[in-house]
């Protein structure tokens, strides 16, 4: 029972309730310290794909390229294989695309457009 | 209704919430904080630093954490990390697998507040038994949770439990007899 005892009270002691610590600030001290929130995403996602479709469209006006471009597009259309499809037509499409998926991703993260609008934390 | 670690997480993940990361810390603070103060031998200034620097480490990884463990046991070892890295600046000789820093003289046991003489004990171990002591005593793992943490076979915590208990047990010793308060 004594030697039993000698086993145990250390046990006992170290499973003695640990005393809670006061917040005190320190929460409050950790999220002042984060890194900035991504703030105005959705501004930065809009300007840039939004700049790059403004340019598309004025490269569209003024280059004088426009029936060829029409005619190539066509073709692409046509392509039955590989070797018709011609290379400018899918790099324009692409270069288009992409700006058009870049505003489609800044609707998709309304969330983060809704708090930055709203000021939400 | 109270929000669960899963939640708050997602919150943050979705739309860099701060106020979500916030209550996460609100409500392990205490937990990181104790566990911190027992491993660097009660300095609650340094303990305090350390914490701030676990938060902060898990908020800028918190991508990576994958939900296989619990939560509090990935930002212990997180703040494990911490305390180690401290470690290995501030004392860069002393090697956690060799009892250099253990002073001869036991601790002034005064028998009167169990926290402080709880402290002034562990501070007499090895880092490695200290820290095999905190996370299973006062962090409330298990012994195969504090070897995932201390990222050392399960062998070596039992074997670190045994000889920092055996060490406690004879500073200890005027505790022996008394009821906790």
């Amino acid at each position: 029972m004594s030697e039993q005892h000698d086993n145990d009270w250390l046990e006992d002691a170290l499973h003695h309730d640990e005393p809670y610590i006061d917040d005190a600030g320190f929460s409050a001290r950790v999220v002042a310290a984060l890194p900035r929130r991504r703030g105005l995403r959705w501004a930065r996602l809009l300007i840039i794909n939004g700049a790059g479709i403004m340019g598309l469209l004025i490269a569209w006006y003024v280059a004088p390229l426009q029936g060829w471009l029409i005619e190539s597009l066509t073709q692409l259309l046509r392509a039955r294989s590989l070797a018709d499809i011609p290379l400018v037509p899918v790099v324009l499409i692409v270069l288009c695309l992409w700006p058009l998926w870049g505003l489609l991703r800044t609707v998709i993260d309304w969330r983060s457009l809704l708090n930055d609008l709203i000021g939400r934390h | 209704m109270e929000l669960t670690d899963s939640d708050l997480i997602a919150r943050v993940l979705l739309n860099d919430d701060h106020h979500a990361f916030g209550e996460l810390v609100k409500q392990h603070q205490s937990a990181v904080r104790a566990t911190l103060r027992k491993l660097s031998g009660g300095d609650e200034v340094l303990a305090d630093e350390l914490a701030q620097e676990t938060f902060l480490r898990a908020y800028r990884s918190l991508r990576t954490f994958r939900g296989t463990a619990k939560f509090s046991t990935w930002l212990y070892r997180i703040a494990y990390n911490a305390f180690q890295t401290h470690v290995r600046r501030a004392r860069p000789h002393e090697l956690f697998e060799e009892d250099r820093h253990a002073p001869a003289q036991p601790p002034q046991i005064e028998a009167v507040d169990w926290q402080l003489d709880l402290e002034a004990a562990l501070r007499m171990l090895t880092v490695n038994e200290r820290s095999a002591i905190t996370l299973c005593y006062t962090s409330g793992l298990t012994q195969e949770e504090a070897a995932r943490v201390l990222q050392c076979p399960l062998g070596t915590v039992k074997t670190n439990i045994l000889t920092a208990k055996d060490k406690l047990r004879r500073y200890l010793l005027p505790w022996k007899d008394r009821r906790l308060t």
